[in-house]
């Protein structure tokens, strides 16, 4: 059997695909992170999202299904807790 | 109801109602002393841990900064030239401590290459963990009863040490302070269970821990949710701790700073290390439940793009507050009074 991927770890590699993306995003709060307001960045950050999207779907679909059937099943707020200190 | 009204002191209901009544009056000399600002939950600090150490093997993987500051807390013993018959491990977590006081050659000085392990100046280690999976968690590894006895103690509250007075020569605590909520009783119940003139060598995270992810998760909050959450916990910064120790009435404070920087491939790594060591956030009156992907996302980014190093690391800062108190004791060397000095420190520095 495959070892249990957590979800947070599909995320984790999807992320990281993006950085070009990332990248932009991140220098835009950056720029002026003394006045940062909700939605600041929402252009790059709709940029940011959508391709971690495609990246999340094409690294999902790589693992067959009868693997994602295996691993644990879906805990909201649960397999994801990453608060942290 | 009729009760709570002050008519139901009068003399007529005397001998029916008021003797609830009566027991319920409390006067100021019965108050309990000052009620205690609670800022962690206690109750989820402890799930946190049973949680972690549920996975030894990821918990172990995740061990490194506790092992390390533990090996850094017992080096200080090399400084001392005295046996050590009765030592308590307060907060012990995985006995990291035991662990590294049974390292071989602990001086890091090059002129004495070998050394023996610090473990031949203890007798007895009582290593006190509120969680019992993380205490148990190595209890079937080698270095267990192989050069001291350990003993371990499951505290059924970690801010109470159910130990006799002065039954210690010396209180030990690497990285466990951070989450207690009354620091100022947990230091003086330690004075308390030390012998005099027994020191207390204690390492907590304090100051700018963490400071990165603090941070960048503000910044994500406030520009995907427009509003904040606490994420890292409020910590004890290195000013605060002298006047606890102080407080608490320890003598020949020490106090030091040392910062560990490690660096991480991405923030869900640095994330799934904390969660593995038991460190998530307990935070009382923080937002439940896991952080929004959205939150994550742009937290990624902005760590990056703030604090990210240029080979595409990404560093955390660990501050670690070092301190050193000894009980009050008799013989013990004590600070001269004010003013008794004689020879002038400025003509001593200038001469060098």
């Amino acid at each position: 059997m495959q070892p249990k991927v957590r979800p947070i770890q599909r995320f984790a590699q999807a992320v990281s695909k993006c950085s070009a993306e990332a990248t932009v995003y991140g220098q835009c709060v950056f720029a002026d992170y003394n006045s940062v307001h909700k939605d600041k960045c929402v252009k790059e950050f709709v940029k940011l999202k959508d391709c971690y999207l495609v990246c999340f779907k094409l690294i999902k679909s790589k693992a067959s299904p009868s693997v994602l059937h295996l691993t644990r099943p879906r805990q909201r707020g649960r397999g994801d807790d990453h608060s942290v200190i | 109801m009729r009760l709570n009204t002050p008519r139901a002191c009068l003399p007529q209901r005397l001998r029916l109602y008021t003797t609830p009544l009566c027991a319920r009056r409390t006067y100021a000399f019965q108050a309990p002393g000052g009620a205690v600002f609670k800022v962690f939950n206690s109750r989820a600090k402890w799930h946190q841990k049973e949680r972690a150490a549920a996975n030894p093997e990821l918990s172990r993987q995740a061990d490194y900064l506790k092992d390390e500051v533990a090996m850094r807390v017992c080096e200080r013993l090399l400084d001392i030239k005295r046996e050590f018959p009765r030592v308590l491990d307060f907060g012990a977590n995985s006995c990291n401590i035991a662990r590294a006081l049974t390292r071989e050659n602990p001086d890091p000085d090059p002129a004495t290459p070998t050394s023996p392990p610090l473990a031949t100046k203890l007798t007895e280690l009582v290593a006190a963990e509120s969680s019992a999976s993380l205490l148990y968690r190595d209890a079937d590894l080698p270095f267990d009863n192989e050069l001291l006895r350990l003993t371990r103690h499951v505290l059924p509250d970690e801010e109470l040490l159910p130990f006799e007075p002065a039954s210690f020569d010396m209180v030990l605590s690497s990285l466990s302070l951070h989450w207690i909520n009354d620091l100022p009783g947990v230091l003086a119940q330690i004075n308390n269970v030390l012998k005099p003139d027994s020191p207390f060598i204690g390492a907590m995270l304090g100051g700018d821990t963490l400071f990165e992810l603090r941070t960048s998760l503000q910044l994500a909050e406030q520009e995907r949710r427009g509003g904040i959450s606490p994420h890292v916990s409020p910590l004890a910064d290195v000013r605060d701790v002298g006047g606890l120790l102080g407080r608490a009435g320890f003598q020949m404070l020490t106090v030091d700073v040392e910062d560990i920087v490690v660096d991480y491939p991405d923030t869900f790594a640095l994330m799934q290390d904390l969660q593995a060591m038991g460190e998530g956030n307990a935070v009382l009156g923080r937002e439940m439940g896991a952080i929004g992907r959205d939150v994550l996302l742009a937290n990624e980014a902005i760590y990056r793009a703030l604090h990210g190093n240029e080979d595409g690391t990404l560093p955390a800062t660990f501050r670690i507050i070092h301190m050193i108190g000894w009980k009050e004791g008799a013989n013990q060397p004590k600070p001269l009074k004010r003013g008794s000095g004689e020879i002038s420190l400025k003509d001593v520095l200038e001469q060098k």
